[in-house]
């Protein structure tokens, strides 16, 4: 597939679903951020669910394609044009030699997907799935959590924080991990702890008092405080939000989180 | 590495973290058996091959396994913490049936050049541990250390335990650039940058070898044990030159 970048992007790369099996040697696991926006266009395609796509941050890159393919634009509204016409996003774009496609102007949401196919897709996505993403990308403020090895260390006041309190998104957000902005938060008493392995949507606490929550690109081990894990179908929500988005914790279980993952992916593969 | 005898019932605690992953812990301190109880865990369960098991990450005291939300629920009966005990009391019976059963490692030789412009910590630390530079050198060469994990950055192996005479403290503030091969101590830990990267270990000498490379990835693995012994300036200069002239 040849695409000629015209104009480079800010943070622009390709994405898999990630390189799992080498953390024992501290390799990172990588992959796309918003796992709910790359399957979407890959299904949109017909493409397997897990094939590598554009991840495109805004000001974005500017392709040029040199072949017919077909395209799925999903996650973040940037205002997609091709050859300068607005074109719609969750639907399969025929794409001619030549054809430029840009993005103008971000709208909602931090990242766009765009999936890439050489044959147009035989089945039609259907509207509830999309909706369905659509509601878990943007819709609540709320990211739901289990709690952590340190969450017990945590001061009362700390919790009463977490729980009731507004956090917010900050310019220190990357592959790496999303630091938010809240209340001063410790642990009953200073404690040092050994590095454990950590996850997709940890959430440490930084010696600032204020939490970092882990992203794709995360280290394998860490010895900040753990205060609990974000659950894997609310991380996308976090994937997409800007500078200043408000967050609400919120307490969840094993099972929910489980169900939830299953459900969604049930959709995806029906 | 002996497994300790006396050690047939295990002390694992076992703590879900979030929904896609299980963390299993010891006693939580640096120490060679716990490490090494910590490594024959993970063999064994990865000598299961269980599909719904994507990433196997141990650490001193403690291993964390991410899965597969989907594939795991193939697996669990009744709880996920239920199947975690399993694995456990599993373990244990295998432990009991194979009697201090030895867990294969490689042992790897690692030439350092602990001269003063590579090592650029070693003149304060002899003043610090009121010991002169050359004991430094016998002290860290002496002993062999085990890799207790990797992580910091791909390939980085965390190894332990520094002889206590020469065990010093981090740099408060990091080094902006510590350069690829340093060899650097941290408390009770030994280590080797295996990239310029920032850092705060106290930098004793460098290591020609090339420590990570995207093509036969990490030269230590977990549980490994290794030694260092010293090199001249100029034997670094010439091994340096070979092993670029390798990849």
């Amino acid at each position: 597939m040849n695409i000629k970048i015209i104009k480079k992007g800010i943070a622009d790369s390709l994405q898999n679903a990630g390189n799992y099996g080498h953390q024992d040697l501290g390799i990172q696991v990588g992959g796309y951020m918003d796992f709910l926006s790359a399957q979407l266009a890959n299904k949109i395609l017909g493409n397997n669910l897990d094939n590598t796509v554009y991840e495109i941050h805004f000001p974005s890159s500017h392709f040029e394609f040199d072949e017919a393919v077909f395209i799925a634009i999903t996650g973040a509204n940037f205002i997609p044009v091709l050859n300068e016409k607005s074109i719609p996003m969750h639907v399969p774009i025929e794409i001619k030699k030549g054809d430029v496609l840009q993005f103008l102007k971000p709208m909602q949401g931090r990242i766009t997907y765009m999936a890439i196919s050489k044959y147009g897709p035989t089945v039609k996505v259907k509207e509830a799935l999309i909706e369905q993403v659509a509601t878990l990308l943007f819709k609540p403020t709320t990211l739901r959590f289990i709690p952590g090895p340190a969450w017990n260390d945590l001061t009362a006041a700390s919790i009463q924080h977490i729980m009731e309190t507004t956090f917010h998104t900050t310019l220190q957000s990357n592959r790496m991990g999303f630091q938010l902005e809240g209340p001063m938060l410790q642990t009953i008493e200073p404690k040092s702890y050994l590095s454990v392995g950590v996850t997709r949507g940890t959430m440490q606490l930084l010696p600032n008092g204020q939490i970092i929550i882990l992203m794709a690109d995360h280290q394998t081990i860490g010895g900040y405080p753990n205060l609990g894990q974000i659950i894997l179908v609310d991380l996308p929500r976090l994937a997409q939000m800007v500078h200043q988005m408000p967050i609400h914790f919120r307490l969840c279980n094993l099972s929910t989180a489980h169900e939830q993952y299953q459900f969604i992916q049930t959709q995806f593969t029906s | 590495m002996k497994i300790n005898e006396n050690d047939k019932k295990s002390s694992w605690q076992i703590h879900l973290l979030g929904d896609h992953a299980i963390l299993f812990s010891l006693q939580e301190k640096i120490d060679a058996t716990i490490n090494a109880e910590v490594h024959a865990f993970n063999h064994f369960i990865q000598s299961k091959k269980i599909n719904a098991f994507k990433d196997f990450i141990p650490s001193y005291h403690s291993l964390t396994i991410v899965y597969d939300i989907i594939e795991i629920q193939k697996l669990i009966k009744n709880n996920l913490i239920d199947l975690a005990q399993n694995f456990i009391d599993e373990f244990d019976h295998f432990k009991k049936e194979n009697n201090a059963y030895s867990l294969k490692s490689k042992h790897i030789k690692v030439p350092v050049c602990y001269d003063l412009s590579f090592g650029i910590d070693l003149e304060k630390m002899s003043k610090e541990k009121n010991c002169s530079v050359k004991e430094i050198i016998e002290i860290h060469t002496s002993k062999t250390y085990q890799v207790f994990c990797i992580g910091f950055m791909p390939g980085f192996a965390y190894m332990g335990k520094v002889d206590e005479s020469i065990q010093v403290a981090r740099h408060p503030k990091p080094r902006a650039l510590v350069h690829a091969g340093s060899v650097g101590i941290a408390g009770a830990q030994t280590g080797i940058y295996p990239k310029d990267a920032p850092g705060g270990w106290q930098i004793i000498g460098r290591t020609p070898f090339q420590i990570f490379d995207p093509i036969n990835l990490a030269l230590f693995a977990p549980n490994d044990s290794v030694s260092f012994y010293p090199i001249y300036l100029d034997e670094f200069n010439s091994l340096k030159k070979e092993i670029n002239h390798e990849h």
